[in-house]
């Protein structure tokens, strides 16, 4: 799911020399995801990993970086 | 010879250019403006500028046209440089906006202009105009980019002819079926936003523009963003500013002749991907209405609801990336009979109430204009009669400003009193 999303994220939202290299810490905002690229991201996140997001869970640190991404889409789940 | 065809998005805004110029104005030119603070290297200035225009041969094209096909077609090695300087005994500011205003509405030149002003006393401003049908907003930027770092530009050249365009890509990703589903999802959108009859008509008689600069200091700044997200999400920036223009343009219909039942904005958004530099040219963008009847306006938090469901819908179904097939289908059209069936409305009126633009923070922040540091950022737009406004927003380091941008004979008052309540509404004062 991880690499589903780094995937659609360096495909689509945000330009990276290496994405490869860019690590799951990393901080997604300060590379350039935007407004319009998050509302793009949950899209996709709620087509692809079968998942509702809710509104109060679309936060700063909730989409910071790969990790946090992945751990909410694992809370939506339970 | 030729150097590319136009995208169905360079298309449109030349559809815009042939509106502006049966209204009067020059055409589709737009500007990035800079406010500097020392001392420009002139000379290294201009031989870059002169070694860039060898290496992108678009910036001195013309459009021809063969048949319905619009392409840039090579033109002379003209200068692409413009160097003033004001005199000892005028004040500079007035020198500057007498000058720019001068060169937004000249007749139409190049489609890529620079011009530096300067006054002695290391004072300098470092204006971009280009003509829209070439690149948007973002890709004006990225030139800037990449004339003002010390990148190789035969390197950047090649680059520049391996890029994507995300324009043509979508509509080639498309089959002719899903394009027709598409167009007909855009034309009901249309015609759901055309329910609502425009309430600003600003028909003025000048066809000079002028534009005005509504800057937020840094701690104004994350004021307004915080109330952004506190209303309307971390998705909702565009919107939350889309909000308060309806709301502040509601406040002023006292002073207009108000004969409508609600507000229209359309906006571009950027297929481009974050901090990608290329393509510098051609227009990377597709159209967005923000929409609601006045009872919404009248109410701050419904309107953000109505908003933000609205926005959901639109992006949910794609119906954002659906002006591209129809935008593919209209270049088969003569621009006059573009104009007729995209712009206008049955009786003829305009649809829009403001344009609107918002294109996040400047990428020009770690650069400086050969010795100058950037001390300031703004935009300019054309506009045409109506809706009469233009509202450019960017954010220039931890600063946002809003560029307004205006004909000349639009009441001073008028315009001091919108940013009042404009100002107003974005604070939440």
């Amino acid at each position: 799911m991880k690499n589903l999303i780094k995937t659609f994220i360096f495909n689509e939202l945000i330009f990276h020399a290496n994405p490869a290299a860019f690590g799951d810490e990393e901080n997604l905002f300060e590379a350039g995801l935007d407004s319009m690229g998050v509302m793009r991201l949950i899209l996709f996140i709620e087509e692809h990993c079968q998942v509702v997001i809710p509104d109060s869970e679309v936060t700063p640190e909730n989409l910071q970086n790969l990790n946090a991404i992945v751990a909410c889409i694992e809370r939506q789940k339970l | 010879m030729n150097l590319g065809y136009l995208n169905p998005a360079d298309q449109f805004v030349l559809m815009y250019d042939h509106v502006l110029k049966e209204q009067g104005f020059s055409g589709n030119y737009c500007g990035l403006v800079l406010g500097l603070e020392g001392e420009v290297d002139v000379a290294r200035l201009s031989e870059r500028i002169a070694s860039f225009r060898t290496h992108f041969p678009q910036c001195t094209a013309r459009i021809s046209q063969k048949k319905r096909q619009f392409f840039w077609q090579s033109g002379e090695l003209e200068n692409l440089f413009i160097h003033k300087t004001c005199s000892s005994d005028r004040p500079f500011e007035d020198f500057f906006q007498q000058q720019l205003t001068e060169y937004f509405n000249a007749p139409p030149a190049l489609p890529v202009q620079f011009l530096l002003l300067s006054a002695e006393g290391g004072q300098h401003r470092f204006a971009l105009r280009w003509y829209h049908p070439l690149t948007d907003a973002r890709g004006a930027e990225n030139l800037l980019r990449v004339l003002l770092s010390e990148m190789d530009l035969s390197q950047a050249a090649d680059q520049e002819g391996q890029a994507k365009d995300a324009v043509l890509a979508y509509q080639q990703s498309l089959s002719l079926w899903q394009s027709l589903k598409q167009v007909k999802q855009v034309f009901s959108r249309i015609k759901e936003a055309r329910t609502i009859q425009n309430a600003v008509a600003l028909q003025l008689s000048s066809v000079k523009l002028c534009h005005r600069v509504l800057r937020f200091q840094p701690g104004e700044t994350r004021q307004i963003q915080a109330n952004a997200i506190k209303h309307l999400g971390l998705t909702g920036i565009s919107l939350y500013f889309l909000a308060c223009i309806m709301r502040a343009l509601a406040q002023m219909s006292a002073l207009l002749s108000y004969r409508g039942n609600g507000y229209v904005i359309p906006y571009a958004f950027n297929l481009r991907k974050a901090n990608a530099l290329y393509p510098l040219f051609h227009n990377q963008i597709s159209f967005l209405f923000a929409s609601a009847p006045d009872q919404v306006v009248a109410d701050r938090q419904q309107l953000f609801a109505h908003l933000s469901k609205e926005n959901k819908q639109v992006i949910g179904a794609q119906k954002d990336k659906a002006f591209i097939p129809l935008m593919r289908l209209a270049q088969q059209l003569p621009l006059p009979t573009y104009a007729k069936k995209v712009r206008f409305r049955v009786r003829e009126e305009e649809s829009s109430s403001c344009w609107f633009s918002y294109t996040g923070k400047s990428a020009l922040a770690d650069l400086a204009v050969f010795g100058a540091k950037i001390a300031d950022y703004y935009q300019v737009s054309p506009v045409t009669q109506a809706p009469g406004l233009a509202i450019l927003v960017s954010q220039w380091q931890q600063s946002l400003s809003f560029s307004l941008n205006y004909f000349a004979d639009l009441e001073n008052s008028w315009l001091t009193e919108f940013c009042r309540l404009f100002r107003q509404e974005l604070l939440e004062e």
